[in-house]
């Protein structure tokens, strides 16, 4: 009986307008944006609850059902105040699943662990690779693309090495 | 006794451009106000360079070169997003808390005493650091004016690691400390009475602490008196109530019945920003950054709580009450929950500059356009001669503002899509 529904400024009209020719797009921006708002991908989205009228006093099955609808961001984002999207440039993931252009998120909040994939700093360079451990114990960097382009990055103690965030996810648009 | 801390971003801008451009570790950095005027953050670098704050960009430039020094025009919408992931990551740890500027917030843990405050500061600002890659230091002290120096001690003193609890040291231990921080670092003092204050022999923290409440408030106000009061633990300025005048500007007031529907704190929050608009033209300034906030009444046990608040960030400053009101209602949209009984909303507009600061762009739109500064300026003056709102705002016809001109501004990578970091 009752429906709410708000959009999602992070999924509704931002992904729709980032479809719009990028050159183009680019050049309306400094006009179009009037306020710049920070996404709130903590806020649920939208609501629906189910409450039928059943006359002879027999509660709807369903009621026992009361549910939100669906909202990706829930199934994407743990921790919202800890994490970040990135955009994928590149094909040194593509076994994994991560192509160009692809949105992946990043969660501050969790703790990596050997076999993650990772955003890490390397020299002062963000990359998005698994985290691997060589015997010594030193981390690796290992790509995920089996054309063989890409090598593993070899931690030295001399390097600058952080790593950000954990990938925890990927999204994309096809049209 | 109560455990007030104050909890504040180390070199916030500064911070928020480093935590998404890795190469900017360890290099000096400075963050220039709107319309790269002069340096509003500086890394530490820069401070050690004796870029003081505020300084003209003009007149430091040929140093920047010199030193490598890198440039950020200012990122407001960038900074509110960070900042509005610290507090609300703060706001786990105690719900008594007030948010005093975009990198600044109190909170209460006087309820949280029975537990070793000094780990539980700790904690906060691991996890701080680890959610958002940002530092913070926090002071904790039996009133907010020693909350605030023991912030102070906490940045100044590296082996306290970032947390100086005063309730935790003994007394002798803080006049010493205290014997070595000048005046003018006491919150409300400041460059102004520091001078007045040496001239009568006080130097440092501990003579004013040892002042005479009664005869300063003869000499200056009622506003040192509470001060030193507050220096010797007596709680005088309590959380929510005070903001140093030009800094910030705070409306807000606590309900007469419970409100619970949006639309009534629409109309709260409507009227709030329009006094708050109006004593922003009155001492001739715009903002850039509206908070918006509001909470239930914490002391009903058998009520759920629930509190929030959210700063947005105005890419031009302004002093338009319509501009003001439809940010501030987008942002009561967004934290707004239904059947919850609200005691209290409130607004802060902050980032303040004066009016002459803000420069026209020569070769784009006006920036702010002299119908709208006369609509204000009769508004108020309608305002004034009638009664207060003797002419109200209905929620239409606001103007957009323009993008301002910034030479070196960041991407908004946490608010625009197209913005995002890209990674290989």
């Amino acid at each position: 009986m009752s429906t709410s529904t708000t959009s999602n400024l992070a999924f509704n009209s931002r992904t729709s307008s980032r479809n719009i020719n990028s050159g183009l797009f680019k050049l309306n921006l400094d006009i179009v944006e009037a306020f710049e708002f920070p996404t709130l991908l903590t806020k649920p989205v939208s609501v629906s609850l189910f409450n039928s009228k059943v006359p002879a006093g027999f509660p709807s099955p369903a009621d026992d059902h009361v549910e939100k609808r669906l909202d990706p961001t829930e199934f994407l984002v743990d921790q919202a105040d800890a994490t970040f999207f990135v955009s994928i440039q590149g094909e040194s993931m593509i076994d994994v699943g991560l192509l160009p252009g692809d949105k992946a998120v990043v969660d501050r909040s969790k703790t990596a662990t050997v076999g993650d994939i990772v955003l890490a700093v390397v020299d002062g360079d963000f990359t998005i690779k698994i985290l691997n451990r060589k015997r010594d114990g030193s981390p690796r960097l290992m790509p995920a693309n089996a054309a063989g382009n890409y090598q593993p990055i070899d931690i030295k103690e001399h390097m600058q090495f952080e790593v950000w965030g954990v990938v925890t996810g990927s999204f994309r648009r096809f049209k | 006794m109560r455990n007030i801390a104050l909890i504040d971003v180390n070199n916030f801008y500064v911070s928020c451009e480093r935590a998404f451009n890795p190469k900017l570790k360890d290099k000096p950095v400075v963050v220039l106000s709107n319309n790269d005027g002069c340096a509003v953050a500086r890394s530490n670098e820069v401070k050690a360079l004796g870029v003081g704050m505020g300084a003209p960009w003009f007149k430091f430039k040929d140093l920047a070169k010199q030193h490598g020094i890198v440039a950020y025009s200012s990122n407001y919408a960038l900074y509110a997003d960070m900042s509005n992931r610290v507090m609300s990551i703060l706001r786990h740890y105690s719900p008594d808390q007030e948010v005093y500027s975009i990198d600044e917030s109190f909170l209460d843990l006087t309820s949280f005493q029975s537990r070793d405050l000094i780990t539980y500061a700790h904690a906060m600002r691991q996890r701080i650091l680890q959610w958002t890659h940002l530092p913070v230091c926090v002071g904790i002290g039996s009133t907010k004016t020693l909350a605030k120096l023991a912030n102070h001690c906490a940045k100044k003193r590296p082996h306290m690691n970032g947390v100086c609890n005063l309730n935790a040291m003994p007394v002798n231990e803080v006049n010493h400390m205290f014997a070595e921080i000048e005046v003018g670092e006491v919150w409300g003092i400041g460059r102004q009475l520091a001078p007045k204050l040496k001239a009568l022999g006080i130097q440092t923290v501990f003579d004013l602490k040892q002042a005479n409440p009664e005869r300063l408030r003869q000499q200056f106000s009622v506003v040192m008196e509470k001060t030193i009061r507050e220096l010797n633990g007596t709680v005088c300025i309590e959380m929510e109530e005070v903001s140093p005048p030009k800094k910030q500007i705070v409306s807000s007031r606590s309900f007469g019945h419970p409100v619970r529907d949006y639309n009534s704190l629409a109309e709260s929050i409507t009227l709030y920003i329009s006094r708050a608009a109006e004593k922003l033209r009155k001492q001739h300034s715009y903002t850039s950054s509206v908070y918006v906030y509001i909470r239930t009444s914490p002391f009903k046990e058998n009520e759920p709580f629930y509190s929030n608040g959210l700063t947005i960030a105005i890419p031009t400053p302004t002093d338009n009450t319509m501009q003001l009101v439809n940010v501030a209602l987008w942002g009561l949209k967004q934290i707004y929950k239904p059947h919850y009984n609200y005691a209290k909303a409130g607004v802060m507009l902050s980032e303040l500059v004066p009016v002459q600061g803000v420069q026209t762009d020569l070769f784009s739109q006006v920036q702010v356009s002299p119908k709208s500064t006369k609509l204000m300026q009769t508004m108020d003056g309608i305002n004034k001669k009638m009664g207060k709102e003797s002419i109200k705002l209905a929620s239409e016809g606001f103007t957009r503002p323009w993008k301002m001109k910034q030479e070196n501004k960041s991407p908004c990578y946490t608010t625009k899509w197209e913005e995002l970091v890209s990674v290989q």
